[in-house]
């Protein structure tokens, strides 16, 4: 009877062990978790798209993402947010940083600790970009962690599994089962994260992009039966792929806005004696894109 | 937008901005940042499928003297350099081209008057 206690007393103890040996505490261990340099073998050109992808530095992006970070942390949490319980970064944890990492790094949640959340808060008031850079939004982000958003029909991700096209054995130590997702090739899998409006869930919301509210509200009434995705332009037109490009690329921007100028020049007379010489010059703009520009 | 005579010298600027612009929703004051952004109080973004019409009219140089006991109007420049060019910039500042900014469009249109 005392061993069948101690046992029972030793499982008890064991079992939250168990549950946070799952969770990443730091920064190395999440990325070892969400490696995907086997992903390249098989798959060498999507890797090395996505590999200059602003996804894959999703807390760093053009160094404007790691300013927003040490903003929101130290002028926002500590500063701003009077009731958010951060004076220091010791006092942070994972639930401060949910608003931002939802989407830039939603693994993070999923599978990080507070211990992980004070790390990279600490990695943002450095403006540490290399050690940044080890967290992104990689395959696993994407073929598995985003990608079902019909839980009540298709249930949580599995772990395991590739979520893509096809169905079937999947050749990755790791990642053995291919899955078909439901939403792969559909708009609302990139609007999870180019977001609607203000993140409302949050007990402090945030308003990052609002590109698929614009999508949904703006885009498709105009464009009547043509609708495309966000897929169609930009990873199928111009054959981008992982890259995803958007204004920086200049097949994108030149796609994205129609511009036409005519200038003509005359002698305006507003009365007899005052003739004004004077130029007019026209400009059109047409917004080409799925959505308003600059959105993000 | 900008206008130069042909010795480069800039008779006109102007420049339009496009972006949504918001507030932290409790306050008319525009804010930046995600963490305090929470709602639009305007938006002159680029919408889809609309076309945007933009109008200058500028004046060519020019100065009213006297000849002859006559008022003359003498245009000092007869001709113009129009630029124009659409940017995304990323801040206020243009900063860097390819890293600040980006230019999605740039021409140079001349005009001239009799």
């Amino acid at each position: 009877m005392k061993r069948l206690l101690l046992l029972i007393l030793a499982m008890l103890i064991a079992m939250p062990l168990t549950a946070s040996a799952k969770k990443a505490r730091s920064i190395d261990e999440l990325a070892k978790m969400y490696d995907v340099s086997s992903c390249k073998q098989c798959h060498p050109k999507q890797y090395e798209e996505w590999e200059k992808s602003i996804h894959a530095q999703s807390l760093v992006g053009t160094r404007r993402t790691i300013g927003g970070f040490k903003g929101m942390i130290e002028g926002g949490l500590m500063k701003a947010f009077t009731k958010a319980g951060v004076k220091e970064v010791k006092d942070i944890k994972l639930e401060h940083l949910a608003y931002c990492f939802k989407c830039h790094a939603p693994h993070v949640l999923k599978d990080g600790t507070d211990e992980l959340a004070r790390e990279l808060a600490e990695a943002f008031i450095r403006a540490d970009a290399e050690t940044l850079k080890k967290v992104s939004i990689n395959c696993i982000v994407c073929h598995n962690t985003k990608a079902i958003v019909h839980k009540w029909q298709d249930g949580e991700p599995e772990p395991g599994v590739i979520y893509g096209s096809k169905e079937g054995p999947h050749g990755d130590p790791k990642y053995k089962t291919l899955k078909k997702s439901g939403i792969m090739s559909e708009a609302i899998m990139c609007g999870q994260c180019h977001g609607l409006g203000p993140n409302l869930e949050f007990p402090q919301p945030s308003q990052c992009g609002t590109l698929y509210g614009s999508y949904l509200h703006s885009y498709v009434p105009s464009a009547g039966i043509a609708v495309e995705t966000c897929q169609d332009c930009h990873m199928k037109k111009d054959n981008k792929g992982h890259l995803m490009p958007a204004y920086r690329d200049k097949d994108m921007a030149k796609r994205a806005v129609d511009v036409e100028v005519s200038a003509k020049a005359y002698k305006f007379l507003l009365r007899a004696g005052d003739s004004i010489p004077m130029a007019v010059v026209t400009v059109r703009l047409t917004n080409k894109a799925g959505h308003r520009i600059p959105d993000g | 937008m900008t206008a130069k005579t042909k010795d480069g010298k800039e008779v006109f600027k102007d420049s339009k901005i496009y972006m949504p612009q918001a507030t932290n929703s409790r306050g008319d004051a525009m804010i930046y940042g995600a963490h305090f952004k929470m709602g639009y109080v305007r938006d002159t973004s680029l919408q889809p499928f609309q076309t945007r019409v933009e109008t200058y009219e500028i004046k060519f140089p020019y100065e009213d003297v006297e000849k002859e006991g006559k008022l003359v109007r003498d245009i000092k420049a007869k001709e113009m350099d129009i630029i124009v060019e659409l940017r995304y910039q990323l801040d206020p500042a243009p900063g860097e081209e390819g890293k600040d900014s980006f230019t999605f469009f740039k021409t140079i249109k001349t005009v001239s008057i009799q």
